[in-house]
């Protein structure tokens, strides 16, 4: 993840890159066990059904960021 | 170790400053490919104790909060929100040394945090200021992380991102196992959470001054190690340009399994800029005497330069950058490279 990060992010925002990154990360996983939490409470089916689609929602994230981060690294 | 005396950089880039002797350290500086492989072995040395440090404490925090009579609410949302807090603070340090340019300050000041906060928990007497403290050593670490990355990701840029970053992991790791067993080692034999985090101070130091080392051994990770080694591979089979040298290419075009997978666009990235001509699709009579102007610019400008102005070129971007910007900064850059190469042997 971190070696993808820096290869996405120009040398001297590097910093910044890695800051934003953690970020995100953290403020949604954070979320995520909030919900994870109410849901357990409420029911275990819809917990399994909710962490299966936004797992499956991070597919077509990942595809589009590939794709973008070829596309620029093919353009000079 | 590598020996002190090959390895130093001079503390400041100042021509003043230099000595005699930083010849040999300059070439080692851009020459020596394991210098960045040295780099990231000593932030993961820090971070193996660093891991010990703190990853132990974090597993004992829960019960000696407990015994010091917070409630298990307290507990969670101490963990919760420093959590939250320690990931939310990234940005903000890491754009700190992005535009400051001090990394080493802002990963110092973390790891300080980071680490001194533990031991203190020893001290602790009520439940709020241990929970205090273990904000503060979220803070830490949410100061350290972004600038320490930035600079494993310039030594990276010459090794290899993904080596890079998984030799640091993997000392990192190392530490966050060896770390809590030797703790509940110390709870086993003396059942005492105070002297547990006492005992942390200990790999805590060890941390702290394996990076104090390594920021004296390398004071600008951004100027001496985000660039490639001038090094000029020869490839033995000739291109179509009659050359038998070529750069060395940025990045390896992926394995045949990868490009296949719809994910890439096929082909490999070209590189930016054509290196330094001798690919060019000319006659060989014509290459050849770009080769003589080479020789000849390299050793007019190489000589006094690298003597004295080694210290500029070190401060100035990337190679890249200066190979196509002019037929003068090319053969100055040129020149530093071949008479760093030849006062070697």
């Amino acid at each position: 993840m971190k070696a993808a990060v820096a290869a996405m992010s120009p040398v001297s925002r590097r910093g910044t890159a890695f800051g934003t990154f953690n970020m995100s990360f953290g403020m949604f996983w954070f979320l995520g066990s909030a919900v994870m939490g109410v849901l357990y409470d409420h029911s275990i089916t819809a917990l399994v059904v909710f962490s299966a689609a936004v797992q499956l929602a991070s597919l077509p994230l990942l595809c589009v960021v590939i794709r973008r981060v070829a596309r620029q690294s093919s353009v000079p | 170790m590598p020996p002190a005396s090959i390895r130093q950089e001079p503390s400041s880039y100042q021509v003043s400053e230099v000595k005699s002797e930083s010849d040999n350290s300059l070439k080692g500086r851009l020459t020596d490919p394991k210098r960045a492989t040295r780099f990231v072995v000593l932030l993961g040395i820090v971070s193996l104790f660093a891991d010990m440090t703190y990853e132990s404490a974090r597993s004992i925090t829960g019960p000696f909060l407990a015994l010091l009579g917070a409630s298990a609410t307290v507990v969670g949302i101490t963990a919760g929100l420093g959590e939250l807090i320690g990931y939310a603070l990234r940005f903000v340090s890491g754009r700190i040394a992005d535009r400051t340019g001090r990394y080493w300050a802002v990963t110092i000041f973390g790891y300080c945090l980071n680490l001194l906060a533990v031991p203190a928990l020893a001290l602790a007497g009520n439940w709020q200021l241990a929970v205090f403290l273990m904000f503060l050593e979220r803070i830490g670490k949410a100061m350290r992380n972004p600038p320490r990355d930035a600079m494993l990701s310039f030594a990276a840029s010459r090794m290899g991102r993904g080596w890079s970053f998984a030799l640091h992991e993997a000392m990192d790791q190392t530490g966050a196992t060896v770390g809590p067993l030797v703790v509940a080692a110390v709870l086993y034999l003396r059942n005492d959470y105070r002297l547990s985090f006492a005992v942390l101070l200990i790999p805590a130091l060890l941390s702290l001054a394996v990076l104090m080392a390594a920021r004296a051994r390398y004071p600008h990770p951004r100027v001496t190690l985000s660039r490639r080694p001038r090094t000029w591979i020869p490839t033995g089979t000739r291109d179509p340009s009659g050359s038998t040298w070529q750069r060395r290419p940025v990045s390896q075009p992926a394995s045949p399994i990868i490009r296949s997978l719809p994910i890439t666009s096929g082909k490999p990235a070209p590189s930016r800029r054509s290196g330094f001509r001798f690919c060019t699709p000319l006659p060989w009579g014509w290459t050849a005497w770009r080769r003589l102007r080479w020789a000849v610019s390299t050793t007019a400008w190489g000589w006094p330069l690298s003597s004295v102005r080694q210290q500029s070129l070190c401060r100035s971007r990337p190679l890249s950058s200066w190979a196509g910007s002019g037929p003068v900064l090319r053969a100055r850059s040129c020149g530093a490279s071949a008479w760093g190469h030849r006062s070697r042997s």
